[in-house]
Order: C-alpha cells, then sequence, then structure tokens
C-alpha cells in the first residue's frame, strides 16, 4: 500500500461521491487521474484492504430489528456451536472473546419474530442454555471510519 | 418502501461499480436513467436511509491490530453523559447503552481500536478517565469468526 492508497482511503471511507463520475471526483482532490484511482480501488479490493465496496444502510431506517448476543459456549461445544450461528445470513458479526460470555455475535433480522425464531432455534440446536439478547437502548455512536 | 427504492438498495448492497459511470451502469440494470438514481441515492443519504456513502475496510488488513469490546457498568442516571463522553473518542466506533443480565450490570458497551496492544490499553485508559467509570471488563477478541453485511431486502 503506497502513500497515496492511504490517502485515497481515508478519503473514500467517508464519503463516495453521488455524482455521474465519481473517480474523477475523487481524483481531482487527489491529484490522481481517473483510470489511477479505478486501478488503484481495485488493487484495494482485490486485497480485502476494502472489505465493502459500497454504502452503509441504516438497518433501523429500514425497519430492519437488531441484536447484540453473548453466549456462555462450552469448549467442546465451540466448533459445532459456531458452524450453526454462522450459517444464518442474518448473523452479521460473530466473535470469539476473552471472558465468561465467550461468543458475541450480531443479528439483523427483518423482524422482531425472525430474530426470536433465530434465538430459539440456536438454542435448541445447540443446546446452549446461556445464550443471551441484548437489544441496543440506546445508539451513541456508529462510525467505523479509520484514519490510516 | 416504494418497489424502486428496494431495488435500488438491493443493487447497491452489491458494490459501487469500478466503471467511469458507476452509477449510470446501475441505472441500466435498473431501466431508469442515470440522473434519477443520482437523485435517488442522494435522497437516501438526506433522510439517512444509507449512513455512510463511504466504503468500508477491514480495519485488521490497514494496521489497526488490536481491538477489544469493553463494556461498562455506567449508572442509569450517568449512562447519557458517559456514553457521550466516550463516543468522543475517534477510537471509539460503536457506543451502545444495552440491556444487562443477571450478574452482568455493564450496561454501557463500546468498540475501541489501536494499532497496538499498548495503545489499546491506552485508549481503554483514556475513556476510564473520561467518563469516570472504575467498574469495566476488557473483551478482547480471539478470533473473528464471520464478519458480513447485512443482506437487506
Amino acid at each position: 500500500m503506497t502513500a497515496k492508497d492511504r490517502k485515497l482511503l481515508n478519503l473514500i471511507q467517508r464519503e463516495f461521491p453521488v455524482v455521474a463520475r465519481p473517480y474523477l471526483a475523487l481524483g481531482k482532490k487527489l491529484k490522481m487521474r481517473e483510470e489511477e484511482v479505478i486501478k488503484r480501488l481495485a488493487y484495494l479490493k482485490a486485497k480485502k484492504i476494502i472489505r465493502h465496496f459500497g454504502p452503509s444502510f441504516d438497518s433501523r431506517k429500514l425497519k430492519y430489528t437488531s441484536t447484540l448476543v453473548a453466549a456462555k459456549v462450552p469448549l467442546k461445544k465451540l466448533k459445532s456451536a459456531v458452524k450453526m450461528i454462522n450459517a444464518y445470513p442474518e448473523i452479521t458479526h460473530n466473535y470469539l472473546r476473552e471472558g465468561e460470555y465467550n461468543i458475541w455475535f450480531a443479528i439483523v433480522a427483518k423482524n422482531k419474530t425472525r430474530l426470536d425464531l433465530i434465538l430459539k432455534e440456536l438454542r435448541n440446536k445447540t443446546g446452549i442454555a446461556e445464550i443471551f439478547s441484548l437489544p441496543s437502548v440506546r445508539l451513541f455512536k456508529i462510525v467505523a471510519v479509520f484514519q490510516i | 418502501m416504494k418497489e424502486l427504492d428496494k431495488k435500488i438498495i438491493k443493487i447497491l448492497k452489491q458494490g459501487y461499480p469500478l466503471t467511469k459511470r458507476p452509477f449510470s451502469e446501475l441505472a441500466d440494470i435498473l431501466k431508469i436513467k442515470e440522473d434519477l438514481l443520482l437523485e435517488k441515492v442522494k435522497g437516501m443519504v438526506r433522510n439517512k436511509t444509507i449512513r455512510r456513502t463511504g466504503v468500508a475496510l477491514s480495519h485488521r488488513r490497514v494496521g489497526i491490530t488490536s481491538n477489544a469490546m469493553v463494556v461498562w457498568n455506567a449508572g442509569e442516571a450517568q449512562v447519557v453523559k458517559q456514553g457521550k463522553a466516550a463516543s468522543r473518542f475517534a477510537f471509539v466506533s460503536h457506543c451502545y447503552e444495552r440491556a444487562t443480565l443477571p450478574n452482568w450490570p455493564y450496561n454501557l458497551y463500546t468498540m475501541i481500536h489501536a494499532k497496538s496492544k499498548t495503545e489499546l490499553q491506552k485508549n481503554i485508559i483514556k475513556v476510564a478517565r473520561a467518563t469516570k467509570i472504575k467498574n469495566y471488563k476488557i473483551l478482547r477478541s480471539i478470533k473473528e469468526l464471520k464478519k458480513t453485511t447485512p443482506n437487506f431486502i
């Protein structure tokens, strides 16, 4: 990754220009040619430095329901439980963490009924009772933009 | 939501084409004019259906390798003030108040990022000082098991 790539990433994380020729607009700010911008972005995408080359939507505005789930998964059940959890397209993030609650995952479902069904199914399939949903009460911040 | 809006969200979810006129390319698929698509997308930015037009990086691949979820026992009366104080730091990407559990009194959740373990520790201390919360737990991520974007519509 070059210094120019970093500048490009810092810019394009914050805003993708909603204009007819966005790569030309980005190039003007960085003194890069449109073709060069496209070429570098293709590279950064291929290298998976860019994880998602599209906008972020507000799930609440789309009337989706989301939650964070904490689970106490015994080590011997870990592999199979993770497989069952990750199989749901509605489960967008899943992390193994330090601590008594060792598995933490996020669910974004089209409604509460579906979300509750996923939780119920997971408790049944994994045989783990300690799977707790912690819906947000208040959102203070969500800005996953990193100055690099 | 209108049918066209749903289609636009669905196609944008697949990402911006890397061609000189990406919106024109998407408009062709949707069988609408490029100008209409641009207006629609701008409208979604204005009404905040689109939280951010910018793309998402893999923070691990850009050197932000130390990440932790830190949960705080914020007093019910203080939580708004403390949540706002934690949110002021650029290295805090997410900050939510959440429900508690039996034997789990933590109600403020933050995602804290850094380029090293030492920096992460320093960042956590900065948040602890700003919020004046003494009772907190650091839940370092051992492994990322899944990370995708939601499959809307």
